[in-house]
Formats: structure tokens, sequence, C-alpha cells
């Protein structure tokens, strides 16, 4: 095997370890539960990424075989779709439920009821808030 | 078998993260949590498969580190719906 290639591989494969290191050192070290949320994006972002960036060049190229290549793509993609859609369901769900973050929020857009929409009775949501301005105003 | 043996010593390190993820998931104060160090246990354990595949050249791990990345994505979800009441 080509030295420059397996080294290649290896710089990917360990950025990714520490990248996932990292990520599980702060799922412990974080101080509340949105923190810990963030990081464990770390993992799934970067630490995957360059992993699979690793194993793509390993089957490509060393191992010759497209099949393998093509299986390491669909986990990489499924990964890089599905973390996102979770992680937003977990973090409202933990709002809903009454945690909040340590420090006061800034923005808080699921306390505002313009800038939410709730899933159940969101045709009347709007309608409400226009008459709410409206009567202000007046 | 793979000429790069190192491939297995980063899947033992994966498996090791998992460890240190799996003590947030017996300790997690909330139920969030949880759920977030059990979505770090399956993402860790499928880069563990994809490494030990392409160390021993079987492709059929890479087939069930693709079983392993959409049962996470259904359990977090599930979860996080389940959570909201909105299930």
């Amino acid at each position: 095997m080509n030295i420059v290639l397996r080294v290649i591989i290896d710089i990917f494969i360990v950025g990714g370890c520490f990248f996932a290191f990292a990520g599980a050192v702060g799922l412990v070290r974080m101080p509340d539960t949105f923190s810990r949320m963030q990081s464990s994006t770390n993992i799934t972002t970067l630490g995957v990424l360059l992993t699979l960036v690793g194993a793509f060049l390993y089957c490509l190229l060393v191992m010759h075989s497209w099949g393998s290549a093509a299986k390491v793509v669909v986990i990489g993609v499924l990964t890089v779709l599905a973390n996102p859609v979770g992680g937003h369901a977990i973090a409202r769900a933990a709002y809903r439920i009454g945690i909040r973050p340590e420090k006061e929020l800034v923005i808080d857009d699921l306390d505002d009821e313009d800038a939410c929409v709730e899933p159940s009775g969101a045709a009347a949501a709007p309608e409400g808030a226009g008459s709410e301005k409206e009567a202000e105003g007046q | 078998m793979s000429e790069m043996i190192e491939l297995i010593y980063f899947a033992i390190f994966y498996i090791l993260c998992c460890f240190i993820a799996i003590w947030r998931l017996i300790k997690g104060p909330t139920a969030p949590d949880r759920a977030v160090a059990g979505d770090c246990v399956d993402v860790l354990t499928d880069m563990a498969l994809v490494l030990v595949a392409i160390y021993s050249g079987r492709g059929i791990y890479l087939d069930i580190a693709i079983v392993t990345a959409i049962l996470g994505f259904l359990s977090q979800v599930l979860i996080g719906k389940y959570l909201e009441g909105t299930l």
C-alpha cells in the first residue's frame, strides 16, 4: 500500500476521533441540557464526516470497491440529514416540558405567540394575534 | 484482513468514547439528556462499525451501520414527539 495514502486516511480518521472525543467530553462536562445538545452535534457532524471521508478513501483507493464506497456515502448523508431533525425535535420537547437554560434567554421565540405557530390550531393563531394587535392600537 | 492495523484501534477508541456517553446516559438528570446521550452512543457505534468493516474487509458491517443510523434517527424523533405530548 502507498504510504502517502495510508497517512492521509489516518489523518482524516484521527481528526474524526478527536472531534468525537471532544463531543463526548462536552456531553459530560457541559452545565445544562441545551449545552449538552450543542456538544453532541460535535460528534454527529465533524466526527462522523471526517471518519467517513477516511473510510470512503479507503474503500475507493485501497479496497477498489465502489459498493462499499456508496454505502459509506449513504451513511454520511443519512447522518447529516437526520441529526438536525432529531435534535430539533428533542430540543423543542425539552423546552415544552419545562427545561430552561441556566442563563436567561435573550430571544424566546417559542414563548412568543406571534413568532411561534402551534401545530394544533395553526389557522386560528394568526387571526387571534392580529385582533390583539388591533385592540392594542385602538 | 487489512494492512492498516491501526483501524481497529480507532474503532476501540470510538467504543471508549461510547462509555463516556453511557455515563451521561446513566446519570443524566432529565429525559432529553438521556435521549441525546443515547443518540450519541448510536452514532459512535455506527462509526466503530464502519471502521471494523473496512478493517476486516467485509461489507456486511456497513449494512448494519446503515440500519443503525436509520433506527437512531427514528428513535430520536419518536422520543422527542413523545416527550412533547404530540405523538
